[in-house]
């Protein structure tokens, strides 16, 4: 659906173009914008646009907490600072202007030098900087605020968005990896929005929904590093008691199936049975252990609980085999690996996720680091600040003299005085990543541990962790965060981050498009707090947002370009993603054969790397854009997975058919006269039309060009195949095409039973070369940009 | 349709397309003009990243103890110890000793850099890309994108700062060499006899030529700038892939098995083939916090030795007079050790150039007894107390001068302050 054009409400934006006040707003405002009168620009967008600028060029060099004029009482923050930065400048700018000498505003007379300043001059009376500060001063007096629900609307201007039912669509194979059903489909169809929530809201009880937040959340966890393996396992065995001369282990029964199904020491045979039992029985136990802090998010939205109890959660997760490693004894229903329950694990003072081992160990630290590495990746997945970049400006490092550092020098504790506080509350947590208070309390020449401007509260630490789980969860970023980390899990893009440069290209479009997003990310924030802390209110926002919607959009000038320059998900899959369709949508998954098949796109010793995954251990980041080897992963893909469904999908009775419903191989589109056969090349028409919409996601008439493209390919494959197939060879010449399907590609037995098909059912036999045909069409779409994209 | 077609076709639709767009200026050691569709031929860059932080006071930039009981010394061995190989002075430690006596004279070093930062991300941007805060490709993406953005394997990545800016498509490799012939050869059943085929060749010439109708009816009705650019980078990205087979016959038949020396392997096959342009490459283990001397040292060995595998590979394929090995940290670490026996980060280090056209067997730049930098004259290429510190901006802006692009789009696009100086030659 198409948005209304409306005018742009940027008053302050486009008449200080006017004033070539910044080099890069090339607008059009100068030629006498006839809707100025009717825009609207409030306070904070003036200050944000206008007065930012100016700051940051003449002002900010010195006037920032590390610059110059530390000691001043007229200091800037940047977005770094929190989201409420200019909210902060521009109460410091308002309190210099009403500090007067002489009736003139010390806003004024200082970049002026017309008091002593010393910074000297930094812009005259007659300057466009002076004049924009002036008409601030004006609007502080005469405050101006508009309806802000304009802007957003306004920025998705032109900007097409899919409807309820296409956004179901991508929604379904988004979160539970399938299409919806017919019936989901009807209910948003009739329901709108309003039913789209309540059709999301039963897919996020599916099982591969939770997969798809476990795969969400690791990305940043990282804590698969761990599984599978041993490794969870290996890690925790050596956590001791170390009171008194000998240390025992906290954990004996860590490897208690090697007890149980025997280790194979002192020569005793094993049969193959109990080995193979042994090794599940590994791989299940290191399991709990590994994914304890991702199963504990899995439960917490599972269970419709506050997500705040990630991180005040006083029990961790375990499965019915890291159980018995640990040592406790909750009640399962099932007892199979995949069912996890909360416990508590003796002498833990649990705080969710931060007292998980296998979490502190993915960060670890040292002696010199003291958690603080720890402390960065919190304030950064559970606070949404990227603390290293409060320190990003140059540092002369060398210049650093004097006794400690980061308590004391103002290079170095920009960034401790945030990080160490909490560092220090994590002191129970040793280098490798076990609970052990230090028996000589906390470093005395560290800040005090705390968060924020709070400490902890003097007496017993050994609660310090839960203690500073509450401070976090009350922090107002708190609630942004896992938006921050839901949206880009879902449309594969980071949040924007506010641009620096004044300077640069597109510095302003950048700003309102930071703007926009920010103030939707907040709506979505309020929403999250009000359903207290549901994680599916952010997921259904997210869905139904332009970001998750945006398809397409028309008539963008320049401007417009710029602005909207990262809307849209043209998002490459991820390999987990990409496996899960090819199967909801082939009916197979893309796997290697055998009695113990490995799929393509999981594993790492066939394309999962190769097709930009990750290993949670040294390769940590996705590759989001396909190169060469990617293209040819899908091409792949594509070659064999339409070699291996098409005959298995014609040899289904048609009503139980995935692909092809409306044709039949005896459908051939011309006779041996090479005319058409209407009804045959009718029904391959509505297949193909049929096949764009299941695969591609394109609800296409039958004579859309898309669907006449389709169809010439089809007639083309299958005219050479015929022709080929008519050929005459030479003895020994090899041949192309044979009448028989090649022995891969044949339908002979089915597939998820193994059992031969009913002879009149199997497909061996291509003489009328449709199958081959219908293979290319096949070919052709499993490697689109739409179905490789979402 | 070829990729030049395509792209051609692109602009005219006023679709942004990773394209070569390269106008720098020629450069013999290139082999020709910037804008090619052929092989690329021109100078193969390889950036090393030692992750984590080396100590260029363990390395090339040695600082001994006076005597063996020193209090707060640099290191454990002692500066009457320090060896040279040429003209380079290195710390007697690891394989420093056989890696510089094989190599001086095809080595550039330069000490002194300062990093103005201590942190991991920051200092990886700086080196690799030349600039402290975000936003610029790194040195081997522009490199890429200027000389061979269309090549299937343009931008190989497996370490330390890749940032691609969008100039090209960036490519990771497993180390499963079966499955990657499996994906050279997409529509063979089995992937060794061309005759076994999913579908015959004239089939599959037409699922192509469907393929590029479609794409470009796609490209031109889409308005969205980042649905075009994801657009234009699959398509992009499939035009030139059926060269990835060329990639299979210049693997050596024996692996190394070292990190370093493998990942060369296949960025040295890309280039040999002609599908590749650039290469970051990575080896880790260099944060060495604690117990400095018994970490550090077995991660600088691997970091040599496999830079011998990269060049021994190079000479046998015959290309070592085409690479340019670029190797940098994020950082360097403190002088002195801590109580852990380990050494913090520190923002003064070096780099290293190796390659055949470069002032080989040279040091430039320099650092004090406590590894603090000493000012750098650009003009004269000497220290000089009075001058401003070396940083990572002049190292990059005098690569990019030396392989064609200090004065090109791309430069003027990603601009840096600091100016460039005839560093590699």
């Amino acid at each position: 659906m198409r948005m209304a054009v409306n005018k742009r409400k940027t008053l302050g934006y486009t008449s200080f173009a006017c004033l070539g006040l910044i080099a890069s707003m090339a607008t059009n405002a100068c030629g006498g914008d006839s809707d100025a009168e009717e825009q609207c620009v409030s306070n904070e967008q003036f200050f944000k646009e206008t007065i930012m600028p100016i700051a940051q060029a003449k002002c900010m060099a010195c006037h920032t907490t590390q610059g110059q004029a530390k000691n001043s009482s007229f200091i800037f923050q940047d977005s770094a600072w929190g989201p409420d930065y200019i909210e902060q400048n521009m109460k410091v700018f308002e309190q210099l202007s009403k500090l007067k000498f002489e009736g003139n505003p010390w806003i004024l007379l200082k970049p002026t030098n017309e008091i002593a300043h010393e910074g000297a001059v930094q812009f005259d009376r007659d300057s466009e900087e002076y004049d924009a500060f002036v008409a601030m001063i004006d609007r502080i007096d005469n405050p101006v605020s508009c309806d802000d629900t304009d802007a957003v609307e306004e920025f998705f201007d032109n900007v097409e968005l899919l409807d309820e039912v296409a956004t179901l669509r991508k929604a379904s194979l988004a979160l539970v990896g399938r299409l919806p059903t017919l019936a989901e489909e009807n209910q948003v169809r009739e329901g709108g929005f309003d039913a789209l929530d309540v059709v999301l809201d039963g897919m996020m009880t599916e099982e591969v929904f939770f997969d798809r937040l476990i795969e969400i959340y690791n990305d940043r966890f990282l804590t698969d590093r761990y599984y599978p393996g041993t490794e969870g396992l290996d890690l925790l065995a050596g956590m001791e008691n170390e009171e008194g001369d000998n240390p025992t282990p906290i954990y004996p029964n860590m490897f208690w199936f090697e007890e149980e199904f025997g280790d194979g020491a002192d020569g005793d045979a094993i049969s193959e049975e109990d080995a193979a039992l042994r090794a599940e029985a590994a791989e299940f136990s290191n399991k709990g252990i590994a994914r304890a802090s991702l199963e504990l998010i899995a439960h917490v939205v599972r269970n419709d609980l506050p997500y705040t109890e990630v991180l005040t959660a006083d029990y961790t997760m375990v499965n019915p085999f890291s159980a018995k490693s640990y040592g406790v004894s909750p009640a399962f229903e099932t007892g199979e690996y995949d069912e996890f329950v909360p416990v508590k694990l003796p002498g833990v003072p649990h705080a969710g996720v931060l007292t998980n081992s296998i979490f502190m160990s993915r960060f670890p630290t040292t002696v010199t680091n003291r958690n603080r590495h720890r402390s960065r990746m919190i304030y950064e997945i559970f606070l949404a600040t990227d603390v290293q970049r409060l320190g990003e400006r140059p540092v002369d490092a060398t210049k650093i003299e004097g006794f400690n550092p980061t308590m004391n020098d103002p290079n170095c504790t920009v960034c401790h005085q945030i990080i160490d506080p909490l560092a220090g509350a994590l002191q129970n947590w040793n280098d490798m990543g076990w609970y052990g208070p230090p028996t000589t309390g906390w470093y005395s020449d560290m800040r005090q541990p705390g968060f924020g401007d709070e400490t902890l509260p003097p007496g017993d630490t050994t609660a310090a962790v839960p203690w500073v789980a509450t401070q976090i969860v009350a922090d107002n970023r708190f609630a942004i965060a896992p938006i921050h980390i839901l949206f880009s899990g879902l449309s594969g893009q980071t949040p924007l981050r506010e641009p620096s440069d004044v300077n640069a290209e597109g510095y302003l479009e950048g700003l309102r498009a930071h703007d926009v997003q920010t103030k939707i990310f907040q709506e979505i924030a309020d929403e999250f707090i009000e359903s207290d802390y549901n994680l599916k209110v952010i997921i259904k926002e997210l869905i139904k947002s332009p970001y998750y919607r945006a398809a397409n959009a028309y008539d963008l000038d320049a401007t417009r370009l710029l602005e909207l320059k990262d809307v849209g998900t043209g998002r490459l899959l991820t390999p987990e993603q990409l496996h899960r369709k090819i199967e909801a949508i082939t009916g197979q998954p893309w796997q290697t054969g055998g009695d113990d098949p490995t799929p393509y796109l999981l594993s790492g010793a066939q394309y999962r790397i190769f097709y930009g995954g990750i290993d949670s251990d040294t390769v940590v980041t996705r590759v989001t854009e396909p190169n060469g080897i990617m293209a040819n992963t899908a091409a792949r893909m594509a070659n064999e997975m339409a070699c291996f469904t098409t005959a298995q999908d014609f040899a289904l009775d048609p009503s139980e058919r995935k692909l092809f419903p409306y044709v039949e191989p005896s459908f051939q589109p011309e006779d041996s006269n090479n005319y058409e056969i209407p009804a045959s090349a009718q029904a391959i028409r509505s297949n193909i039309q049929y096949l764009h919409q299941q695969l591609l996601g394109e609800f296409l008439s039958v004579n859309d060009p898309e669907i006449d493209r389709t169809y010439r390919l089809f007639l083309d494959l299958w005219k050479d195949g015929v022709s080929g197939m008519a050929a005459e060879l030479e003895e020994g010449e090899f041949n192309p095409y044979p009448t028989n399907l090649a022995g891969p590609c044949q339908a002979t037995t089915n597939y998820w039973t193994g059992e031969p098909i009913p002879e009149a059912q199997q497909i061996v036999n291509d003489e009328n070369y449709t199958v081959r045909a219908w293979m290319g069409v096949m070919t052709y779409l499993l490697q689109d940009y739409r179905f490789l994209h979402e | 349709m070829d990729r030049r077609s395509f792209i051609k076709l692109a602009s005219v639709a006023g679709i942004g397309v990773v394209g070569p767009t390269a106008f720098g200026e020629n450069n013999s050691l290139l082999g020709g003009t910037g804008r090619s569709y052929a092989p690329y031929d021109g100078l193969y860059y390889i950036s090393v990243n030692a992750g984590g932080g080396w100590d260029p006071t363990s390395f090339c930039d040695p600082k001994g103890a006076a005597f063996e009981d020193e209090t707060n010394r640099m290191n454990n061995y002692l500066t009457e110890t320090i060896e040279e190989a040429g003209n380079i002075r290195y710390a007697p430690v690891a394989g420093n000793a056989a890696f510089f006596q094989k190599y001086f004279d095809r080595t550039l070093v330069i000490n002194g850099i300062d990093m103005l930062t201590n942190g991991h991300d920051a200092g990886n941007r700086h080196t690799w890309s030349g600039r402290l805060t975000e936003g610029h490709p790194s040195m081997a993406a522009m490199l890429a994108g200027a000389y061979g953005p269309q090549q299937p394997l343009a931008y190989l990545s497996s370490g330390g700062y890749s940032e691609t800016s969008g100039l090209v498509a960036r490519t990771r490799t497993g180390d499963n060499v079966n499955a990657l012939t499996r994906l050279a050869y997409p529509n063979r059943m089995n992937v060794d006899s061309e005759d076994d085929l999913f579908h015959p060749e004239t089939a599959s010439d037409l699922i192509r030529s469907t393929h590029e109708e479609r794409e470009a009816a796609l490209l031109a009705s889409q308005g969205l700038p980042k649905i075009q650019g994801a657009m234009s980078t699959l398509f992009a990205a499939r035009a030139g892939s059926n060269e990835l087979k060329l990639l299979q016959q210049y693997l050596p038949e024996t692996r190394s098995d070292n990190s370093l020396g493998a990942q060369g392997e296949i960025a040295l096959a890309a280039y040999k083939a002609g599908i590749g342009v650039s290469a970051s490459l990575g080896v880790g283990g260099f944060d060495t916090h604690g117990n400095h001397d018994d970490n550090h040292f077995p991660s600088l060995q691997r970091l040599t030795e496999g830079l011998d595998v990269i060049m021994e590979r190079a000479e046998e394929l015959g290309i070592a007079d085409k690479i340019l090995i670029n190797v940098g940290s994020d950082f360097g670490r403190t002088p002195g050790y801590n109580d852990g026996n380990g050494k913090d980060h520190w923002p003064i280090t070096s780099q290293l150039f190796m390659g055949s056209n470069i002032r080989g067997n040279t040091v430039l730049g320099s650092s004090d007894e406590r590894h603090s930098a000493i000012g750098f004259n650009g003009a004269s290429l000497s220290s000089d107390e009075g001058s401003p510190h070396l940083q990572p901006g002049n190292i990059t802006a005098s690569v990019r001068k030396f392989v064609g692009l200090g004065d090109s789009e791309f430069a003027a696009q990603f601009p840096l302050e600091e100016e460039p100086f005839d560093l590699l030659g």
